[in-house]
């Protein structure tokens, strides 16, 4: 064995590790994507109404939620005696899907919110000032506000790709099925193999910068 | 569209108690110019906003000629205020460049872009600011920003235009040139509704009427004899 070699449990694990990385990529990057198109919708008619602040305090208090809090409700919810026990989502990748979404939702509603609620009073009182329709000035606020709207979704995966509580107790960890990063770190803490366990949580830790770095970038073209 | 009324006008900010405007009866009409004068925080802005039909008031009705506009529907409300545009004091600025911001106002009203950017270069170069034509909006100074918001205005041909605090950013040629520019305006039975804090400016702009403003309630109100 020369030194520039993997360690062996880790050289086995090197496809693994690659699978559940894209995974978890997949996995994550749909929540988001649902959340996404549930939450800025809901954003903007907030936004557009007055009186919102109990319902975005609200909203804001959810984005804090403790993971493990929202995976026993949804394993409430999807083992075969809860109301969608039906749908047998129960230990699926979209299972988890469904709950990063639902994690997810009110970190991007109230981060778009926000942005939402400054582009309408600068551009929605200007379309209406041109003479716009109500459609006109949704699709400017929309235009004026994308790269920020953008940031809340890209922010959103990042809190979905680091979660452990909801992927590990609707998911179940299933090799090769619902074993995502987070939940195969946890399980090989617990057996002892820590090489492989680094890795991933460096792939983690290097996606998560990555997304801050991408957040960065795309703050500097944000205007209010 | 002959004249906008304000009848007994109250109005207040959602989020405060205390009222901006206190019982306000004017009119604006067109062949006008008429100068709104007060010291910030007046209530200026917020009646050019009211006068302009983008804020409801809370009390009081605003008549176009006869109509009662709060009491129109959608899209009656749109016809009308096609025809009335308000210029921003603090210049908006959308993302593109120059002539994708003047053109705005006319795409909204089914303009083709080609159509719409021969326009735009016609008010461009009558505010002779041709050479910004195709520079990023967003990299313009606070001069050039408040031309490129007036020539949007322009563009629009309305039939009444608020103007807030116009000429704030801009230097003494650009200010005369732009009080040449609201005076053929007028000359084209259109009117022109600006606010200012300035009194000197008065003089300048000789408005054919002039309504002075303090703390939300009309103090005075001169015709160009007067004045």
């Amino acid at each position: 064995m020369n030194g520039y070699e993997l360690p062996r449990d880790l050289k086995m694990a090197e496809e693994e590790i690659i699978s559940i990385t894209l995974r978890s990529i997949w996995i994550s990057g749909s929540a988001a994507l649902i959340a996404f198109f549930i939450g800025v919708p809901l954003a903007y008619v907030l936004a557009i109404r007055r009186r919102v602040e109990l319902i975005s305090s609200i909203v804001e208090s959810l984005v804090g939620i403790p993971t493990v809090v929202l995976g026993l409700l949804l394993y409430f919810l999807f083992s075969r005696s809860g109301p969608l026990g039906f749908l047998n989502l129960l230990y699926t990748p979209q299972a988890i899907i469904v709950g990063e979404a639902v994690l997810v939702i009110p970190l991007i509603m109230s981060t778009s919110f926000r942005i939402l609620r400054n582009s309408l009073h600068i551009y929605g009182e200007f379309a209406v000032a041109m003479g716009a329709t109500e459609v006109q000035k949704m699709i400017l606020v929309f235009r004026e506000s994308y790269l920020g709207l953008l940031a809340s979704g890209i922010m959103g995966f990042s809190r979905a790709v680091g979660e452990l509580g909801i992927a590990l107790m609707i998911g179940g960890n299933i090799k090769d099925f619902t074993r995502v990063m987070t939940t195969a770190i946890a399980l090989g803490v617990s057996k002892g193999e820590f090489e492989s366990s680094l890795v991933l949580g460096s792939i983690l830790v290097f996606i998560m910068i990555m997304t801050s770095i991408v957040l960065k970038i795309i703050g500097r073209g944000v205007r209010y | 569209m002959n004249m906008i009324s304000l009848k007994n006008v109250w109005y207040k900010y959602s989020n405060s108690r205390e009222w901006v405007l206190k019982n306000i009866s004017t009119s604006f009409k067109t062949k006008e110019i008429t100068v709104l004068l007060g010291p910030n925080g007046s209530g200026k802005t917020t009646l050019m906003k009211i006068g302009s039909l983008i804020y409801k008031p809370v009390k009081g009705s605003i008549y176009i000629d006869d109509k009662d506009y709060w009491s129109l529907d959608d899209h009656e409300k749109l016809i009308i205020r096609r025809t009335i545009v308000y210029v921003h004091e603090k210049p908006v600025i959308l993302r593109g460049s120059v002539v994708d911001n003047i053109i705005y106002g006319l795409r909204l009203r089914g303009f083709d872009k080609r159509e719409a950017v021969e326009k735009a270069f016609e008010v461009l170069k009558e505010l002779e600011i041709e050479e910004l034509a195709y520079r990023d909006a967003s990299q313009l100074s606070a001069g050039q920003s408040q031309l490129i918001s007036l020539a949007r205005a322009l563009i629009l041909k309305p039939q009444i235009m608020f103007l807030d605090e116009p000429f704030s950013h801009l230097d003494k040629n650009r200010r005369t040139k732009l009080i040449n520019i609201l005076r053929r305006v007028k000359e084209e039975d259109r009117g022109v509704v600006i606010s200012i804090h300035e009194e000197g400016l008065v003089e300048k702009i000789s408005p054919d009427n002039l309504i002075e403003i303090e703390n939300g309630e009309i103090i005075n109100i001169k015709t160009s004899q007067k004045i």
